[in-house]
């Protein structure tokens, strides 16, 4: 430390001398004789907990195999075949969101490299949102995507999956409290069937908002009748349920991922369903990986964090991946070295892609551009 | 385009670091161009184009820092003229993962060493910029990838600093 003149800022400094002398550039090189010599542990509250969540490559787990000595897809009620290969379905390893905390030394890795990213917390977490919370909507998009799996798998054999709408939740100071009830099937409204989620909208919003709909609806085995006002919702007829579908499989899937959770392994749970249902093997024996949502009418949805499951497959050994259309974009130039990267938009793309992975004949098929 | 704090930060971290690494604490104060020309009129022939766009700030190091008992302690003692916008602090880290964080001696100096002979530290200078108006960028370059493209920028890398810069404007 050397000595040094009356600090030109601080408490005793005088407010109308802000500057001091004239300086020759925008940055003065100031004398560094002002030793201030400060090498600061990094704890202490300078760092901790990061709004930051980091995303890196998860593990890659096939479907088709085991996991801990245990299969991980089951089928029981139907004749299944044995299968060859691997349909990976692919992750992303979090670190961070609520409960957890990020330092910066874990971004650290993320601003140099390519497959961990680093992203505002609020990106992916709801601000108020608790760790058992967000464990529980993992836990329920997982077991979602596996039914919207098996029954996609079914329809694609020409099994016919019967279905029905019901009700997954009423916000709370809606139309709808007090009258519908989590867990009430619906069967007709205003008349119409309830035969999937859209006829039931659409018959909702034939009314004009302020007008009563009757809601003929099943609870607890028993069927009866509620009439529920309207309310607008941008020029729309509402009644503030929020629907889902509900499956009655006939075949018993168990898929056994462990604390994986979110929706994202639909599509390739999709696929192991179909091949283990179907003779012979689907791949071929290669090993394909894969990622995307499956939904009711066949088609594959977005998901995040891409590039670290492109790479998750890849040190699994997958040489193959399927996206969906909506990840392309993230995913180009991304992608690691010797893996080969196919578009799909649908189950029935997948599958095509899968088939022709197979044969090795894979020149025609759509690729992310 | 690109703000005008965020030019001011992305500046002055990078005349920080063409002075190299093991430096010590820097602040600056960031006051807006237009007024510093005003009064050195001989500073404009230095301008670059972004620099005259309006809202542009500068960067004015404050040397003859007062004593302090580390950052917090430091800022604790900085109280701004008006004609002062901004302000601009430069400081190096040493970071180490958090398991050994937590493992760390409550004594400073033995953290200290602990710390800098940790066998994956990471040395990484931070600089945080923030306006009166409590907008903050923060920029954090790496010593083991020591290159401008790689410098980070974030708004939430150092709450702590940036707490601390803005309350050097209440």
């Amino acid at each position: 430390m050397s000595d040094r003149a009356e600090p030109r800022v601080g408490p005793d400094a005088a407010p109308h001398e802000p500057l001091g002398p004239a300086r020759p550039g925008r940055f003065a090189t100031a004398s560094l004789t002002t030793v201030f010599l400060l090498v600061i542990v990094a704890a202490g509250l300078t760092f901790v907990g990061l709004p930051y969540v980091v995303l890196s490559p998860g593990p890659a787990t096939n479907v088709l195999g085991s996991v801990d000595g245990k299969p991980v897809l089951t089928v029981e009620g139907a004749q299944t075949y044995p299968t060859e290969g691997a349909l990976d379905f692919t992750t992303v390893s979090f670190d961070g969101g609520p409960g957890r905390t990020v330092t910066v030394y874990e971004l650290l890795e993320a601003w140099v490299r390519d497959d961990v990213e680093a992203a505002s917390e609020d990106l992916y977490f709801p601000p108020e949102a608790t760790e058992d919370q967000i464990e529980a909507e993992n836990a329920e998009m997982m077991n979602d995507s596996q039914v919207v799996a098996a029954a996609t798998a079914l329809r694609a054999l020409g099994t016919d999956v019967p279905t029905s709408v019901a009700i997954a939740d009423v916000p709370a100071g809606g139309p709808a409290e007090g009258r519908i009830e989590p867990g009430d099937v619906l069967v007709s409204v205003d008349g119409e069937k309830a035969s999937d989620t859209g006829a039931v909208r659409a018959a909702v919003q034939a009314r004009s908002p302020g007008e009563d709909v009757s809601v003929r609806l099943r609870r607890d085995g028993e069927e009866q009748t509620v009439t529920v006002p309207t309310v607008d919702t941008g020029g729309r007829a509402v009644i503030g349920v929020l629907l889902r579908t509900q499956y009655d499989l006939p075949v018993q899937v168990t898929l056994n991922t462990g604390r994986v959770g979110g929706p994202s392994a639909g599509l390739m749970f999709s696929l192991a369903i179909y091949d283990s249902l179907t003779p012979g093997s689907l791949t071929g024996g290669e090993r394909v990986a894969g990622t995307g949502t499956i939904l009711d009418d066949g088609s594959v949805g977005p998901i995040s964090g891409i590039r670290q499951k492109m790479v998750g497959a890849h040190e699994a050994g997958a040489r193959y991946f399927l996206s969906p259309e909506g990840d392309c974009a993230d995913a180009v130039g991304h992608v690691p070295d010797g893996m080969e990267l196919f578009k799909v938009t649908s189950f029935d793309d997948a599958r095509v892609a899968v088939e022709a992975i197979a044969t090795g004949e894979v020149a025609g098929l759509p690729r992310c551009g | 385009m690109t703000d005008p704090l965020t030019l001011a930060a992305l500046d002055t971290e990078r005349h920080v670091a063409r002075a190299g690494w093991d430096q010590p604490l820097r602040l600056f104060a960031l006051v807006p161009t237009a007024e510093l020309v005003a009064q050195e009129p001989q500073l404009a022939a230095g301008l670059e184009t972004h620099d005259t766009a309006e809202g542009a700030l500068s960067a004015v190091e404050q040397d003859d820092l007062p004593e302090a008992d580390g950052v917090e302690d430091l800022l604790a003692r900085i109280a701004w003229p008006e004609q002062v916008a901004g302000c601009a602090l430069a400081l190096e880290r040493i970071v180490v993962p958090p398991a050994a964080e937590r493992d760390l001696p409550d004594d400073p100096t033995r953290a200290l060493e602990a710390v800098a002979a940790h066998a994956d530290r990471q040395d990484v200078r931070l600089v945080v910029a923030v306006t009166r108006d409590g907008t903050a960028r923060c920029l954090l370059r790496q010593r083991a990838f020591d290159s401008d493209d790689r410098v980070a920028l974030g708004e939430d890398i150092a709450p702590g600093l940036v707490h601390a810069l803005r309350a050097t404007f209440d």
